[in-house]
């Protein structure tokens, strides 16, 4: 689905023999031409599947 | 034809502990994460449409929800009255289209020109939580354990469409007890739209039916002896 470029930064901690671990991540992620208009159903007509 | 271009900025954190005091072991862990979702183009659109209450706008996050802003409800005729002489001046039409009774739902005049129309939506609400959390907790004790596993979003909006059926009676459909809290002439302090509506601006898209999708479930526990 469209095209992505992900910039990540990241720490990996451990501590205590590794008892305690902790991991930041940081990202921007830049997705391109994944939007689409499509066609859709009129609110009646959605109503209109609620009914009984 | 595919277009545009989205930004997803965010933070993941995640923290575990491990340790045992003489023979119970556990461990706990937990992470949070946090999303920025932002729409930095459309093309040459000035929106793109996404159904009936969803609108991709540049700046805004993707399918926000678009709608009127429900500002309570009517509650005297004269209260509508009083607006109609000068929309009908000004514009040459009542106003919110003259569709509106006593307890249906007061849109705000966001546009400020005297009359209810598409100028007044906005942007209502953000389907995309903002923080997505979990945490677990692993306990063994002589070969006794116990597991669980807790999942929440937190900052995210729903638009609840159903509603309006559950809580209309305009026709033969699902209700729910929540008819039994709509506006009538004796029960008028509510938020609730009068009963068999549908015809009016309770169908618009608007914020009444914008509601808190934030939760925490516990979605997975397990016992083992």
């Amino acid at each position: 689905m469209g095209k992505k470029r992900i910039t990540n930064i990241g720490i990996d901690l451990g501590a205590w023999n590794n008892a305690f671990t902790a991991t930041i991540d940081l990202y921007n992620k830049k997705t391109r031409d994944a939007l689409i208009e499509q066609n859709y159903l009129q609110l009646s007509v959605l109503v209109a599947i609620l009914i009984n | 034809m595919n277009k545009g271009e989205i930004s997803n900025k965010g933070i993941e954190l995640a923290l575990s502990y491990r340790g045992s005091i003489n023979h119970f072991n556990y461990l706990v862990s937990g992470n949070i994460s946090y999303n920025k979702n932002k729409v930095l183009n459309i093309g040459n659109a000035s929106y793109l449409s996404g159904g009936n209450f969803n609108r991709t706008l540049v700046n805004g996050p993707v399918a926000a929800f678009w709608g009127y802003v429900a500002d309570g409800l009517y509650q005297t005729q004269a209260e509508i009255d009083a607006l109609n002489p000068v929309s009908m001046e000004k514009w040459g039409v009542a106003y919110d289209a003259g569709n509106i009774d006593p307890g249906d739902i007061k849109f705000k005049d966001l546009h400020g020109d005297g009359r209810i129309n598409d100028e007044d939506m906005t942007s209502i609400g953000n389907p995309w939580p903002t923080y997505v959390y979990g945490f677990n907790v692993n306990l063994e004790y002589k070969g006794f354990e116990f597991n669980m596993n807790w999942q929440g979003v937190a900052d995210r909006d729903i638009y609840n469409n159903t509603k309006q059926s559950l809580e209309n009676m305009t026709a033969d459909w699902n209700s729910t007890s929540d008819v039994w809290n709509a506006w009538t002439p004796n029960n008028t302090h509510t938020s609730q739209p009068r009963l068999g509506n549908a015809t009016h601006n309770y169908q618009l898209p608007n914020s009444y039916m914008v509601e808190d999708g934030s939760y925490l479930r516990l979605k997975k526990y397990s016992v083992r002896i």
